[in-house]
């Protein structure tokens, strides 16, 4: 494994390292993940994923699954789904989970937090209209709950219909009666989760992977 | 020696330090953790995080904090939860629970409060999507919101109870027994409670129309205060629980009508009671005042 690493050479991965931010280490940690996942092709499909056994415990396995295939997360301003990845765009798509470096300017931070925030909205948001309707924000409710079973959907529902009115209120302010929120965009999005401080909190720390552990 | 450095330790920590941190953190601005006054979106966004990240370390490989996080608290669920918690709560995913915390404090302030301005925005949000859905959504949702509305009137039943008790303990010392204004005051209590209840029910069947609620809520938080006489808690929760007829609609409008002209002494009785709870058993003055409203309720 060490003598294939070495004979990839560090070009091809300036380009990916420029691109994403990687450092050189933690891009050859991933393709090496990249081939165990693989085995050793170079695409990565959705069956591919699913044999991974601790994913499968994951209640919203399928929702970051799917997010591995949007092309959104990809590069901006496209939109529709793939069937099969390479490694750049798996490379993109862990890049959004890089934490923040130590050093930003308050623009850069907000840059990165934007841009969080949009993988999460695309997550969210699976008709890709740029809304995120009461409809879906209750499926994601109970994603997270379809784990306890019998608890029913109309719990489901009413804590995201509770949701939601708290979104309006903070975005649209006072409503009348008559009116109907029409779903989450992503300003919206931004305003809701504005004390979230999600670029801390949606970070993986890709540093300390060691290779022994990646065995599976 | 020894026993004296001991206790020289644990003083000079407890008293010293204690007293001194609190200032030592303000002068050296020491950046503090938000108090967490969190919002239902956050809460979904939390969960939703956890098993994202632990998701992305799955696809990683990489063994990190959220996949042994993640360990943990299924562990906790399937074993620790069972064993240790009793009943109905072992099951309870944290979502629920905190949706469940989160609408007891909301009736918890509306009781306390009592202010129009909040009603919009907290506690009717099952009215409110009453009104935003559309009709079959409107059908679906009312057994649901009744369900937890019951839940909510029975925690503020509950609540109301308990203050009360609180109350009454924190009084039995110090008040002055007149064993006639006892029996009077007993009845006034039941009948209050009794009131309470059916103004509840009330609240339940009528979807809000916003300019009605407020001037009922007005009128129910007067029983809060007046119920200052001793103990009789199973008796008031007997009493309670015997009387649950459902009022007309139009007596309660009329009631809210007669009720708006006592508003004013009402209010006004209110603030001085909120100040100075512990006069009005020997004072008679603020008990005379409320009765006229009390009848005014019940005519």
């Amino acid at each position: 494994m060490g003598t294939l690493q070495s004979s990839q050479g560090h070009s091809e991965y300036t380009d990916l390292a420029e691109k994403t931010g990687f450092s050189f280490e933690q891009i050859g940690v991933l393709h090496k993940r990249f081939k165990q996942l693989s085995h050793n092709e170079d695409i990565l499909r959705r069956n591919h994923f699913s044999e991974i056994p601790d994913l499968a415990c994951n209640p919203i396995r399928a929702q970051i699954i799917e997010a591995f295939f949007d092309r959104r997360n990809f590069s901006q301003g496209e939109a529709g789904r793939v069937d099969e990845i390479g490694f750049e765009e798996f490379l993109v798509v862990m890049s959004h989970f890089r934490p923040p470096s130590q050093r930003m300017t308050e623009e850069q931070r907000e840059n990165v937090r934007r841009e969080k925030l949009r993988f999460l909205f695309n997550m969210h948001d699976t008709d890709n209209d740029g809304t995120i309707t009461l409809e879906e924000y209750r499926h994601v409710v109970e994603e997270l709950l379809s784990r306890s079973g019998a608890l029913g959907k109309e719990t489901a529902k009413s804590i995201a219909d509770a949701a939601m009115l708290e979104v309006a209120s903070v975005s649209v302010g006072h409503m009348e009666p008559d009116e109907f929120y029409e779903g989450i965009t992503f300003e919206h999005f931004l305003k809701l989760l504005d004390g979230f401080e999600i670029e801390s909190k949606m970070s993986i720390r890709f540093l300390n992977m060691d290779t022994t552990t990646l065995c599976k | 020696m020894f026993l004296t450095a001991i206790i020289t330790v644990i003083f000079f920590t407890v008293f010293v330090q204690g007293m001194t941190i609190r200032p030592l953190v303000e002068l050296l601005a020491v950046k503090r953790k938000k108090e967490t006054k969190r919002s239902i979106n956050e809460e979904i966004h939390t969960q939703f995080l956890d098993h994202l990240l632990t998701g992305i370390e799955d696809i990683c490989g990489h063994y990190g904090h959220h996949h042994w996080k993640d360990k943990l608290n299924r562990f906790n669920k399937t074993y620790v939860k069972k064993w240790l918690i009793a009943g109905e709560r072992s099951n309870e995913p944290q979502l629920i629970s905190f949706y469940n915390k989160l609408e007891r404090k909301q009736a918890m302030m509306l009781v306390e409060s009592g202010s129009a301005a909040r009603l919009p925005s907290l506690v009717s949000t099952a009215s409110l999507q009453n009104m935003q859905q559309t009709e079959p959504a409107q059908r679906r949702a009312i057994p649901s919101i009744s369900k937890t509305r019951e839940e909510e009137i029975r925690k503020i039943l509950r609540a109301n109870l308990q203050k009360t008790r609180q109350r009454l303990r924190s009084y039995s010392r110090h008040d002055l027994f007149d064993p006639f204004e006892d029996n009077l005051s007993e009845v006034r209590f039941r009948r209050q409670r009794v009131e309470m209840e059916r103004r509840m029910s009330h609240y339940l069947t009528v979807p809000a129309k916003r300019q009605e609620t407020p001037s009922v809520r007005k009128v129910w938080f007067e029983p809060e205060h007046k119920v200052f006489t001793y103990d009789d808690n199973s008796e008031s929760t007997g009493g309670g629980a015997t009387r649950q007829k459902p009022r007309p609609p139009d007596a309660v409008d009329l009631v809210d009508e007669s009720s708006r002209g006592t508003n004013q002494s009402a209010a006004e009785g209110d603030e001085s009671e909120k100040l100075k709870p512990s006069r009005c058993l020997s004072d008679p003055g603020p008990i005379t005042e409320e009765e006229q409203g009390d009848e005014a309720f019940l005519s």
